[in-house]
């Protein structure tokens, strides 16, 4: 035997061993029929590596470490159109106990600004934990040296003062609420998205005010920030200096809160179960040390009192008008009709210049069908992936070999050449697991 | 900063470790869509804990490094781009690979990347004071006019037909309409479908348009009358001193161009290249050859995309601001381990600081060597009949485009787009512009957004501002420069002829 031959031999010898240890690994793992007897998915709806995903990824460590489940939870990172992507998703997940969520109050934002229909009542929340309060920060040569005197401005040059923002997320919900304890101040809104951005608008005077989470402000504050209010109604112990903002007599009392949450109508046997596990890793030293380290506090809340921060919460948001004046140019008109009129200039110079014979040969004939052929098996592919429970490994084996048979030639001959004498076999075997094993294992993307 | 380097090289030999761990993963990762750097290092970020926070920093940076470098090959080899960023390496870089060239490609890619690299090094260590408060000095007028002189370089990307190339431009900024506005935050344009909320996400339509409508074509074309690439020429890679010195004013300008565009906060490496090559073709005496495997595109694309890089981390080492996704998560690293960052991070922790400089260095130097040596043995890529390749890839694009953010409708965005790639090659018309409008065109429309929120809908800043009032003087003039020029041509009638051949 050559050697080619038996390294080839080794090979899959060495793949089908390992299919089925792993498939034996999966049948002595589904004996046990007590909740959780399989991963748990843990939705977070932002990318990996924001403030959301470090605290689930915190969160998953302690329980894997500390054992506080059977079974892992594995993160599941789907990012996109504030929070919204993602929490439609967890929605619409069986609520079956192993879909997850963990997403702070844009839950409630996103509906209370319409960005979604739905909000905290289509979940079953879980508990609440860890506490950040919010700053009302200056630049530090503003002339406001109090919430007071900033908020008196507002009032007296209304829609003058500019807020920088994120629109719709709790953010611009601070400075709307704030404008609600004093009648007629307004600040003029503007789309800034996260901490960073929001710190350079202020301090570069492009903005005159903005709000940042304790952590943020602790870390930009010498980069020229000054802070004038504290959402909290007693001082915080590890910046006592500031103000708060009850003190001043604004009502706002604030704290950004991670929420975890089950898709509606998840037993409750197993809501009370994952809340005991929450609350058991926010008691371990591993993470109290962490949250410290971002000065939020080890809070938790479950039950009934959650419930009631929940309410207290969804109210104060929902009693507040996010609409901001529009002042932008109806930016998809103007480009929808500026495409359309290019391509109509396009379509009438490539007519004048079009060669008057087109080509209409038997190849390009053969050429537009193996296309057509090629997009439509795909389009198969795709579907049996999203919508049949078969293993990721079979599907894309298969089509892998239709690929390779549609780009080596249709004949009967070629395909019996194409599985006798080349390596075609082999990589629709090998290439799927190893892709399944890199992604799966290594990077724990559940792949469809 | 002696005894860093000290530190990292003879004190403590583990550290070189971790800088070649990180960098060959940074590579792996970026060479394979949808696994990106930000990715690989929030994945990382937990098994750091029981590191030194220096070491971390040592590997976290690396990979850093390596996962920009490594999407150049799998752009020049396959059209596939590994990271957005190097999807204008694509441009260029494949065809060259398909001219016989793959070996050549390759060698001009890393030697730009090294030089990008190095050269937005030098700003890090030199001007990261000075510089850094150059960011917040630009208000949101100021980017956008900047943003739009490189929108209407459209125009100058566009090949041979100039209503070809306006048309694919505008269709790529029509392409940024559905989903989130990035000005407001508020739906539009989703026609019900809640997965549209967040709009066409990049990865997948950049996939989609070069490397899926690609394996459509080849698989389409039968075997028989397909051109191969002709056998790899060993010599190529390592490119002498001539390639150097010709590519050295190209690859300066585009790392500048890439430093600057790095230290700006919301606009990243994608954003550089695109910047650097549309400036590289401005300039060049060979511009018609852009887009058919021009070597100045491929040097201008991969200097701009690894020097964003240093620029990014300017901000960082200075402000403790992020300029990137991925600075973002090393300042999270930097919590981890007990350290604030912030404007102090350099008086408080400079051994972090220096650490992260020297990192960038000695990274770079690895992601260099280790490149140039693997090269040879990549480049055969290029070589391996179709029905072999052709599978692996489009299961690649599939998994790639579903892990970026889990969910199946970004692969059906892909083979949308696939499709819509192909049909617009039949037609002969060039995607260069489609993606300088579709990248370019969000940050355009956040910008302005948010100048006129601040100002309640007042244009003026515009010409008040003097940066923005130069940026929208160099656009005016490139819009009507292209006319002028066109309008020159067509009036005399053996132009006309020639350009309808």
């Amino acid at each position: 035997m050559p050697t080619s031959q038996l390294i080839r031999l080794i090979v899959w010898i060495a793949v089908l061993g390992s299919l089925i240890g792993f498939m034996l690994d999966a049948r002595s793992n589904s004996t046990n029929s007590d909740y959780p007897n399989r991963p748990i998915t843990l939705i977070v709806p932002f990318g990996p590596g924001g403030e959301s995903d470090t605290f689930a990824r915190m969160i998953q460590r302690t329980i894997a470490e500390h054992q506080f489940l059977d079974q892992e939870v594995v993160v599941k990172n789907v990012g996109g159109a504030g929070a919204t992507i993602g929490s439609g998703q967890a929605r619409k997940a069986d609520p079956d106990g192993y879909t997850m969520m963990l997403l702070h109050e844009a839950l409630i934002t996103a509906q209370a600004s319409g960005k979604v229909s739905y909000g905290p009542e289509s979940f079953e929340p879980i508990a609440a934990s860890g506490k950040t309060n919010m700053i009302i920060a200056v630049a530090e040569d503003s002339p406001y040296q109090s919430l007071r005197e900033l908020m008196e401005a507002a009032k007296e040059t209304p829609n003058e003062l500019v807020f920088a923002a994120n629109l719709g997320a709790p953010v611009h919900y601070a400075g709307l609420i704030l404008e609600q304890d004093l009648p007629g101040a307004h600040f003029r809104y503007t789309q800034k998205g996260g901490g960073a951005s929001r710190f350079e608008a202020v301090i570069g005077g492009h903005a005159d005010v903005s709000a940042f989470s304790l952590g943020e402000y602790i870390s930009f504050k010498d980069g020229g920030l000054r802070a004038v209010a504290i959402s909290a109604a007693e001082r915080h112990p590890q910046a006592p200096e500031i103000a708060t903002a009850v003190e001043q007599g604004f009502n706002f009392v604030h704290a950004n809160m991670h929420f975890w949450w089950f898709p509606k109508g998840t037993d409750a046997d197993k809501v009370d179960l994952m809340a005991e596990v929450i609350r058991q890793c926010m008691a371990t030293d591993q993470v109290q040390e962490q949250l410290a380290l971002r000065l939020s506090e080890p809070f938790v809340e479950t039950g009934e009192t959650m419930h009631d921060v929940l309410e207290m919460r969804i109210g104060k948001i929902q009693s507040v008008d996010a609409t901001s004046p529009d002042v932008l140019p109806n930016i998809p008109l103007w480009v929808s009709l500026a495409t359309a009129f290019s391509f109509l200039y396009w379509l009438f110079r490539k007519h004048r210049q079009s060669s008057p014979v087109p080509e209409h040969t038997e190849h390009a004939k053969s050429y537009l069908q193996t296309a057509l052929l090629f997009i439509l098996i795909t389009a198969l592919y795709l579907l049996a992936l999203e919508y049949i429970p078969v293993d990721f490994r079979i599907v894309t084996g298969i089509y892998m070999l239709d690929v390779a048979v549609l780009s080596y030639g249709l004949s009967q001959k070629k395909f019996v050449e194409l599985i006798r004498s080349s390596y075609v076999p082999d990589l629709i075997v090998l290439v799927p697991i190893v892709v399944f094993f890199v992604f799966q294992s290594f990077f724990s993307i559940q792949l469809p | 900063m002696n005894d860093v380097i000290y530190n990292l090289t003879f004190g403590d030999p583990v550290n070189l470790l971790w800088v070649g761990l990180g960098t060959m993963l940074g590579i792996l990762v970026g060479a394979i869509p949808g696994l990106t750097g930000a990715m690989l290092i929030a994945l990382t970020l937990p098994l750091t804990y029981a590191m030194q926070p220096t070491e971390a920093m040592v590997l976290l940076v690396s990979m850093y490094v390596g996962s920009i470098s490594g999407g150049l090959i799998t752009a020049t080899l396959l059209r596939m781009p590994g990271t957005p960023a190097s999807v204008i390496t694509t441009l260029d870089g494949y065809p060259m690979a398909r001219n016989g060239k793959p070996g050549r490609a390759l060698g001009l890619g890393i030697m730009a990347s090294f030089v990008g690299g190095l050269i937005s090094w030098g700003f890090l260590i030199l001007l990261a004071k000075p510089i850094s408060h150059v960011s917040t000095e630009l208000g949101d007028f100021d980017y956008f006019a900047l943003v739009l002189v490189a929108l209407v370089l459209i125009a100058s990307v566009s090949g041979k037909s100039l209503a070809a190339g306006v048309f694919s431009g505008l269709f790529g900024i029509l392409v940024t309409i559905p989903g989130e506005s990035p000005a407001t935050g508020a739906s539009r344009w989703t026609f019900g479908l809640e997965q549209l909320n967040s709009g066409f996400d990049l990865l997948p339509v950049l996939i989609g348009l070069f490397a899926v409508s690609q394996v459509i074509h080849e698989v389409a074309h039968r075997s028989e009358d397909v051109e191969q690439v002709s056998e790899v020429k060993p010599e190529g890679i390592l490119l002498g001193v001539q390639d150097w010195c010709k590519h050295m004013m190209n690859m300066v300008r585009s790392s500048v161009i890439g430093t600057w565009v790095g230290i700006l906060p919301g606009i990243g490496a994608n954003v550089g290249s695109v910047m650097a090559y549309s400036a590289a073709k401005s300039v060049s005496k060979d511009a018609a050859a852009f887009g058919t495997g021009s070597e100045e595109g491929v040097v201008a694309s991969e200097s701009a995309n690894n020097a964003t890089i240093g620029g990014a981390l300017i901000p960082l080492v200075a402000m403790g601001i992020p300029g990137s996704v991925i600075d973002a998560i090393l300042l999270g690293a930097l919590v981890l381990h007990g350290l604030q960052p912030g404007v102090l991070l350099f008086q408080n922790n400079p051994d972090v600081v220096y650490t992260i400089i020297v990192t960038m260095l000695f990274a770079n130097v690895v992601m260099f060597v280790m490149m140039v040596m693997s090269a040879r043995w990549i480049s055969k890529l290029a070589t391996i009949p179709r029905h072999y390749l052709l599978p692996i890839v489009i299961v690649f694009c599939v998994v790639g485009s579903y892990a970026l953010n889990n969910r199946m409708f970004d692969v059906w965005v892909m083979l949308g787009f696939g499709i819509v790639g192909f049909l617009m090659e039949r037609q002969k018309i060039p995607l260069a512009p489609f993606v300088i409008g579709f990248v370019l065109a969000p940050i355009a429309e956040e910008k302005l957004g948010a100048g006129l929120q601040a100002t309640g809908g007042s244009y003026l800043p515009l010409v008040t501002r003097p940066v923005a009032l130069i940026f929208v003087l160099i656009s005016f003039v490139l819009v009507v420069w292209p006319i002028l020029k066109s309008l020159k041509a067509s009036s005399i009638p053996s132009d006309t002829s020639k350009g309808s051949s």
